[in-house]
């Protein structure tokens, strides 16, 4: 539905977000992406797994691999504590670009 | 359900990744697509559209490596990738591969072997001694101990002999007729019960007259063996009956050598002893009951009216028997006891004492070697052993040297396994070569004993190199490079071993504790086995030097067998009288006898003996005795002393009174203190039972030096008696094989050729077989000591030198690493002297403390071959003096090497080195 260039640039930041609430794990945030999204946007994933290994690399999520009871094992990712302050800070970056691109695309209307 | 791994693993092509983190990758993608496949199942679609969902999850796996591969985590580091590329035959499309990895160790291997030809040919020359006695003396255990007996399933094959239950002296003796025939019909323990007994045949009608060697049996023997033939048939049972038909079947080795492997021998007729046969079968190779010498069998039903009819007599004969199934040898052996009680019972005169010695045929074969092969296998591990010590002492030298390449790969990111493996690799290539020379050296050693044809390795055409051999030699190869490699490259490539490069100076002196304690074990090995091949020295000297009774120089025997069918009595004792009168008159001979027994070469016969005025009790039966028939030359053509009273004559007839000569220990035992001459003894009974022995008694005329009749270590437990041809004992069947022993100043084989023309000009039809010098006789009984004594010197001598070569290395290694010091102690003024005295003093310590060990490991050890010694003690103090000697003053000459050399040290060069 959105082009890939605006996806790519955006998915970063919609995993921290995510992850802000709690630990997940792959397959759930992009069940999570594609929900919340109401469809519009969604990942497989095969393209979303390089973007945890590169957030890992980073230092701003970490995985462990969680054995739940009653459930399979899985490789959990939380956000540590410089993803937290990525995050708020692509946050306000993002918000101040939408309403940057707002202001321009309906001048009209402001 | 799919295995998302599996799926992961072949479309994701990984390059540069360390393995565990590619392990993790794959887990987790396989998770997360293993997720996405469940959540479309709970989306209810079928499980063919949701394994089709699940697919698709990645659809660009190139795009997905080359994204993963960016990640600094897990990735491999540069140089080790150039170095994987480098090795990886396939090049990039090859993942982490251990062949290649295994390949380029290999090649590095191999250039670290070209670059240090003296350490390569030395470790390889000493595994290969150390590999190929292993596998020669292994190679000989396996063809006579670990390989089964020919036969079908031939752990169920048993050979069974009568024994006395007489605790206080335990004989065994061949089967009584009467005996067998109630075995067989009372047991119910065995498939088969056959019996057998040795017979000579002379076979006629071709060439020259042939003796051959034979057996009578019963078809139970071939049921029991379960040996098919190779032609024709078996006998049958109707054939163990009196009135069966005059047929043999001959062994292949007959039938191939003497009948060109006729394929038409079976219908055909050949002439054994004047009589026809008809040939019904050739039984193969494999046939070996009585022996692997046999070379044909007749049926037992041509015999049986010949059987002595006495439950007491033991006319030579064996059963064979084979195990049912579900029975135990202890089950049966307990059967077989239950007969002979109830026979014991039932026959209280002759078998009050007689129980069943039962064994398993492999037994039989083996006993007697056994102690041996044991004794030599354990020498030649220990021999090994020492080779193994030495190497791991120079890998271990050598790898100190290489700690400064170790410690380079090491900074350039080799990890300690990469490490461990390429020494691990270096030694398995050596122990890989040094086996392939050694296999090759066994080879050799092996085709020299076989062809030597010692008559006392039993099975001698089962030995040689076979797949198991090479498998063995395979082990001890990787055992040995496990054990030289893998410790020595642990010890270097530890957190303690290794050095950082900046330690590294050429100067750094690290000594090493270890290395002089291998020192020491070996040191210790060596003693042992130089302290075996002593004992076996000294047991093979007191073997030479044993009183034989009898001077086996210059005397040549051959042995002549009258067939009965054409000698009656009389014509027999004639054609002896006529031999004896033609041979003494052949120019060069100085003394000729004829006997029935030969010593140290069998013949001869067995039965209780009485003296006069002492009761004949079965229950108490006296001692036995070994009888001879003889004529009066015997004696002096075989130097036996005549100690009292006169040797026999012509005189001593079947018309004049019966006559024997005794040997000095019956005269001892019977008469202690008193003149045998004149007494009266009884060997022989006409009687059928104990109540009515008719014993037939035999005046004493002379007393002779006893001889060494059975082997040379046994003390004799018979005492020997003789008696004159013309009065010959009692026999069995058929007349006794006679030995011509003549005493001559001549070379023997002219004087052969000149008796058997005179045997030839009486009876034309007559072979002369078993032709021997009395030496031959000896050198066979002193054959198997000799081997093992050689043997074991070559091993003791292998021991000495490598164990000099470890002393050697160790000292010259120590020497070098303490340049320093010892310029420091001369530049302080120490003497030449003194130095020297420093070295050969670590020297001397190593070695002592050795030798202690030595001492006490073969003091427990040399128990074990107690039974192969004679004549020694196995603590003999001798050897203990001279052993510790020997070996001081080897590892003193290899201390002194480098000990002179420590004393050209230069002071001043030495500090330099600073």
């Amino acid at each position: 539905m959105f082009n890939r260039e605006l996806k790519k640039g955006s998915t970063e930041l919609l995993i921290l977000a995510l992850l802000e609430a709690r630990p997940r794990h792959g397959y759930e945030i992009c069940k999570l992406i594609e929900s919340r999204s109401g469809g519009r946007l969604s990942f497989r994933v095969g393209s979303l797994y390089p973007i945890l290994c590169r957030l890992e690399d980073k230092g701003l999520i970490v995985g462990r691999w969680v054995e739940k009871p009653g459930e399979r094992r899985r490789r959990f990712y939380r956000l540590t504590a410089p993803g937290r302050a990525t995050l708020a800070q692509q946050r306000s970056v993002w918000d101040d670009f939408i309403s940057a691109v707002n202001q321009v695309v309906g001048g009209e209307h402001a | 359900m799919p295995d998302w791994e599996q799926f992961v693993r072949k479309n994701l092509r990984l390059t540069s990744v360390e393995p565990e983190r590619e392990t993790e990758i794959v887990q987790e993608l396989a998770q997360q697509i293993d997720d996405a496949y469940r959540d479309a199942l709970r989306r209810s679609l079928s499980e063919q559209e949701a394994a089709r969902f699940a697919g698709r999850q990645v659809t660009d796996w190139n795009a997905l490596a080359r994204e993963l591969a960016s990640s600094p985590r897990g990735a491999v580091p540069p140089l080790r990738r150039w170095e994987d590329r480098a090795g990886s035959a396939a090049g990039k499309q090859m993942r982490w591969s251990w062949i290649a990895g295994a390949g380029r160790d290999v090649l590095f291997a191999l250039r670290m072997m070209r670059k240090n030809p003296s350490f390569t040919m030395i470790a390889v020359l000493t595994l290969a001694l150390g590999i190929g006695a292993n596998s020669a003396i292994f190679s000989v255990v396996n063809g006579v101990m670990l390989r089964p007996l020919p036969y079908p399933d031939a752990g169920r094959l048993v050979l069974m002999l009568e024994n006395s239950r007489n605790q206080a002296r335990l004989e065994t003796f061949s089967v009584s007729w009467q005996d067998y025939l109630d075995w067989r019909q009372q047991q119910r323990s065995f498939d088969a019960m056959g019996v057998f007994r040795n017979e000579i045949f002379i076979l006629t009608g071709a060439d020259q007259p042939e003796r051959l060697s034979g057996a009578f049996a019963a078809a139970d023997v071939f049921r029991a063996a379960a040996i098919r033939p190779l032609l024709g048939r078996a006998f049958t049972p109707e054939e163990d009956q009196p009135g069966a038909s005059q047929v043999v079947t001959l062994s292949e080795r007959l039938w191939r050598n003497r009948f060109n492997a006729a394929p038409g021998i079976v219908g055909r007729a050949i002439t054994l002893d004047g009589a026809n046969y008809t040939v019904i079968g050739v039984m193969p190779d494999g046939m070996r009951l009585p022996s692997r010498l046999t070379d044909l069998w007749v049926p037992l039903g041509l015999y049986v009216n010949r059987m002595p009819s006495s439950r007491d007599n033991h006319p030579g004969l064996m059963v064979v028997a084979r195990l049912k199934h579900h029975v135990t040898h202890e089950q049966a052996r307990a059967e077989m006891d239950t007969i002979a009680q109830r026979l014991a019972r039932q026959f209280p005169d002759t078998n009050s004492m007689t129980g069943v010695e039962m064994t398993t045929l492999y037994e039989s074969v083996v006993s007697n070697i056994r102690g041996v092969l044991l004794a030599l296998l354990a020498a030649v591990g220990f021999v090994l052993l020492i080779a193994c010590v030495n190497l791991a002492n120079m890998t271990l030298a050598r790898g100190e040297a290489r700690l400064r390449e170790f410690a380079v790969r090491s900074a350039l990111g080799a990890a300690r396994s990469r490490l461990v493996r390429q020494l691990l690799t270096e030694s398995l290539l050596l122990s890989g070569l040094g086996a392939a020379l050694g296999v090759a050296l066994a080879w050799l050693a092996l085709k020299a004993l076989v062809s030597s044809h010692p008559a006392t390795i039993p099975r001698l055409d089962q030995i040689r190199i076979d797949l198991q051999v090479l498998g063995f030699s395979c082990l001890v190869a990787l055992l040995v490079a496990l054990v030289f490699g893998l410790w020595p490259a642990l010890r270097i490539t530890s957190r303690k071993g290794m050095v950082s490069l900046a330690d590294l100076t050429p100067t750094a002196s690290r000594r090493s504790r270890l290395r002089p304690i291998l020192v020491m074990a070996e040191v210790g090995l060596a003693m042992v086995l130089l302290v075996g091949a002593s004992l076996m020295m000294r047991t093979f000297s007191s073997l030479t030097r044993i009183e034989l009774g009898f001077r086996p120089e210059h005397v040549v025997t051959m042995r002549l067998n009258l067939p009965a069918r054409n000698y009656s009595q009389a014509q027999w004792e004639a054609f002896y009288r006529g031999l004896l009168a033609r041979v003494a008159a052949l120019p060069g001979v100085q003394a000729e006898g004829i006997s029935s027994l030969t010593p140290l070469g069998g013949g001869g016969a067995e039965s209780g003996i009485f003296p006069e005025g002492t009761p004949l009790d079965p229950n108490n039966p006296g001692p036995g005795c070994t009888h001879g028939t003889i004529s009066g030359g015997y004696f002096t053509a075989m130097g036996i002393e005549l100690l009292k009273g006169r040797t026999f004559t012509d005189r001593d007839s079947a018309d004049s009174p019966r006559v024997i000569v005794v040997d000095e220990a019956a005269a001892r035992l019977f008469w202690p203190g008193q003149d045998p001459i004149g007494r009266r003894v009884a060997f022989e009974f006409r009687g059928q039972t104990i109540q009515d022995p008719q014993p037939q008694w035999r005046e004493v005329v002379g007393v002779v030096r006893s001889v060494r009749h059975y082997d040379l270590t046994t003390p004799n437990s018979r005492v020997q008696v003789y008696v004159p041809y013309g009065q010959p004992a009692i026999w069995f069947e058929t007349p006794p094989t006679m030995s011509l022993m003549v005493r001559t100043g001549m070379e023997s084989s002219s004087l052969v050729s000149s008796v058997r023309r005179e045997v030839t000009a009486i009876d034309p039809a007559l072979p002369v077989f078993a032709i021997h010098t009395m030496t031959d006789y000896v050198d066979g009984a002193l054959e198997q000591p000799r081997l093992s004594m050689a043997v074991m010197i070559v091993f003791g001598g292998l021991a000495l030198v490598l164990a000099a070569v470890g002393i050697y290395g160790v000292l010259s290694y120590s020497v070098s690493q303490r340049t320093r010091e010892i310029g420091v102690r001369m530049a302080l003024g120490a003497s030449r002297a003194d130095v020297l005295r420093l070295i050969l003093r670590q020297g001397a310590m190593v070695s002592l403390a050795g030798v202690a060990i030595g001492a006490a490991v073969s003091l427990a050890a040399m128990r074990l071959i107690r039974d192969l010694l004679y004549g020694v003690s196995p603590t003999d103090a001798l050897t203990y003096l001279v052993v510790p000697l020997v070996l001081l003053a080897v590892a003193l000459t290899a201390t002194l090497i480098p000990a002179r050399r420590a004393t050209k040290i230069d002071p001043l060069r030495a500090l330099r080195h600073e």
